[in-house]
């Protein structure tokens, strides 16, 4: 049995909402962007840093990120991803759907039925 | 174009492959330094901070692979769809070049055994400028047996020759001669007194002059530049356009041809190609896909086999004799082609066609139809000659008619059609039907059918089978008889008027309304179908 306290693995499709996450309000680099995710999750996430670049690029090829090389502050050359129109519309879904599943899956693990049915009924009374 | 590189394949700055590898690199190496040094800044010694880089990269080597499969994915694709096409195009040329050389191969022999033959002919056709040895070499050359034919024939060349020689005009349709504007010389291998070189040209031969081809024989033809007599700009290279049966060439026999039709039922194209009236075998030969229907059809002719209606998918005798007009059931179909001919029974009509192009088809029918019976007379009156189409040709037969066209039709008595008065030995009519008499006349430009005397009104009752019901009647007659050319238009103009034999008016019925009725015609009746302006019959 694994021990409890190694790192939990990111579930399918987590790593492209975290990157668009972390880029909503500043462009980086794939090194900061892995450092942003390791803080963000108190550093409870960690991720093979490499896996990092082909979603980079994939999401960049959909329209969804946009790249250019620039100097970092340390005056190195890198490679800085922002998010287009396209990435903060996928982020607004993708967060909305992971507020909905996370929401689904808290009730199921604490067993909590407290939560209101919802309103069956077709219109006003 | 590089924009529109960029828009097909998805690249969104357009870079190379090239620089899409290196910008991957250098990213990599940027993410792999910048854990180092954070290491180092915390107190790790280089090669453990390198190492340990390492293990938090993962293999830099699979993320550049895949990084690099995202970015040149569909260019990746487009070169092995390339690939694929410079395979096949390098077999396509392949096979071209092989085609290009088989072909050349080919002609070069074609060239060769060409250049052959023209020399010979060349030796032939310039008999008075050639030395005479030269001549003398294609004489040698010659096949035992046989002449030689050249000049402006589509296949010139030695055939062979009976011991008794062969006609000129059989030689030239063999050799491919033009149909006219010819000349022919004709010179024996050995000439001497009474056998001197002969010249001829292709009036003679339409002409009906001919001369023999001996063996031995070199035979010129001769091509002159076609001339227009008439003046008219049509083109008479033109070929003959077909009518709607698919008939290039109407056929038109002499009276003579004519009275020999039964007797040339057995016989083969010869008699008919020696006698019918303007026709010879040159105009067909040159023409592929023709074949000439004679024998008991409506429209003898040339006819185009690709515009022959077919009602199958294939071509078939029943096709070809249909659109010749013959109705009846055929007993037979031969087929003389210049290298095969063949006998099709009746059953096998309505399978393939699988004749020789340029054939020959003379038709024999068993004319089970009580209308168009071998007791029925049907005539063809036009412009003044009367032509029988059906197979009475007996001199009584002919008499009779000859006696009826003398009277007014209306004053034909009973049962004297001409099986009553030249019934075959042993044989009477084998049904009040038999006595039918059908006659067909032009009168004013407009074609006009006669039929009298359905059945002996003294015959005992007939049978509802014996009967014959209006609309029956005029589909009989519209199937393959010469009522069959009379146009659409002229048949609404037709009014069918019967007489029954007692008493009563004559009704009149206009030819749509005869045609859709199921009504008996009474036994005994006269009736006459014919345009509307004929006058009206007195009672």
């Amino acid at each position: 049995m694994p021990p409890t306290s190694s790192p939990p693995e990111l579930l399918q499709g987590t790593l492209d909402v975290m990157i668009l996450s972390v880029l909503q309000s500043q462009s980086l680099h794939g090194y900061g962007i892995a450092r942003q995710i390791e803080a963000r999750s108190g550093r409870l996430l960690t991720i093979e840093e490499g896996s990092l670049y082909p979603a980079l690029h994939r999401m960049t090829k959909r329209g969804e990120l946009a790249a250019e090389w620039r100097t970092n502050d340390t005056g190195r050359r890198a490679r800085f991803y922002r998010l287009t129109t396209d990435g903060k519309r996928r982020l607004a879904e993708q967060v909305s759907l992971w507020d909905t599943l996370s929401g689904a899956v808290s009730r199921v693990v604490h067993g909590s039925s407290r939560q209101a049915a919802p309103d069956a009924r077709l219109g006003w009374e | 174009m590089r924009a529109v590189l960029r828009a097909i394949l998805g690249d969104p700055d357009g870079r190379t492959p090239e620089e899409i590898t290196r910008d991957i690199d250098d990213e990599v190496n940027f993410h792999l330094s910048e854990i180092e040094r954070e290491l180092r800044e915390s107190g790790r010694d280089p090669d453990n901070a390198r190492a340990e880089a390492r293990r938090r990269f993962g293999d830099p080597a699979v993320y550049r692979r895949a990084c690099r499969d995202v970015a040149l994915k569909e260019r990746i694709m487009l070169q092995r769809i390339n690939l694929a096409l410079l395979v096949a195009v390098m077999i396509a040329l392949g096979a071209t070049a092989w085609q290009s050389w088989s072909s050349q191969r080919r002609t070069a022999e074609a060239v060769e055994r060409l250049s052959e033959r023209i020399g010979a002919l060349g030796a032939t056709s310039g008999v008075a400028r050639e030395p005479a040895e030269q001549r003398s070499t294609t004489m040698a050359a010659l096949p035992e047996g046989a002449a030689f034919v050249g000049g402006s024939v589509g296949r010139p060349g030695a055939y062979a020759i009976p011991h008794d020689g062969l006609s000129v005009r059989r030689l030239l349709v063999m050799a491919g001669a033009p149909e006219r504007d010819f000349d022919v010389r004709i010179e024996p291998s050995s000439p001497v007194i009474g056998n001197e070189p002969r010249t001829m040209t292709a009036q003679d031969m339409a002409e009906g002059r001919d001369h023999l081809v001996n063996r031995g024989d070199l035979v010129t033809v001769t091509a002159r530049p076609r001339t227009n007599p008439g003046g008219s700009s049509a083109t008479p290279s033109q070929p003959p356009k077909p009518d709607a049966h698919g008939r290039l060439t109407e056929l038109s026999f002499s009276p003579q041809v004519l009275a020999r039709l039964a007797s040339l039922k057995d016989e083969c194209f010869a008699r008919y190609e020696a006698a019918a009236t303007g026709l010879s075998l040159d105009s067909l030969v040159f023409r592929s896909e023709t074949v000439l229907v004679v024998g008991e059809v409506a429209r003898p002719g040339i006819y185009h086999l690709g515009s022959v209606k077919q009602r199958g998918s294939k071509l078939t005798f029943a096709d070809l004799l249909s659109a010749a007009g013959v109705s009846q059931r055929v007993q037979s179909v031969e087929y003389h082609g210049r290298k095969r001919t063949g006998v099709i029974p009746a059953a096998e009509t309505f399978g393939p066609m699988d004749v020789p192009a340029d054939a020959i088809i003379l038709a024999k029918v068993d004319a089970p139809d009580p209308l168009f019976n071998t007791d029925s007379i049907i005539l063809f009156n036009n412009e003044g000659e009367w032509r029988p189409l059906a197979n009475l040709f007996s001199p009584e037969a002919q008499a009779t008619i000859e006696r009826l066209r003398a009277q007014d039709w209306r004053q034909w008595p009973h049962g004297t059609g001409p099986v009553a008065a030249a019934p075959a030995a042993g044989e009477g009519p084998n049904s009040p039907i038999a006595r039918d008499v059908v006659t067909l006349r032009i009168q004013g430009g407009r074609l006009v059918i006669f039929l009298t005397s359905f059945a002996d009104r003294d015959a005992p009752a007939l049978t509802p089978k014996q009967l014959i019901r209006m609309g029956d009647l005029l589909t009989r007659l519209s199937l393959g008889s010469p009522f069959a050319a009379i146009p659409q238009s002229s048949r609404s103009e037709m009014r069918l008027t019967i007489h029954a034999p007692q008493g009563s008016s004559p009704r009149v019925l206009s030819f749509d309304e005869a045609s859709a009725s199921d009504e008996a015609i009474p036994p005994g009746s006269s009736v006459l179908l014919a345009t509307q302006d004929l006058a009206p019959l007195p009672r």
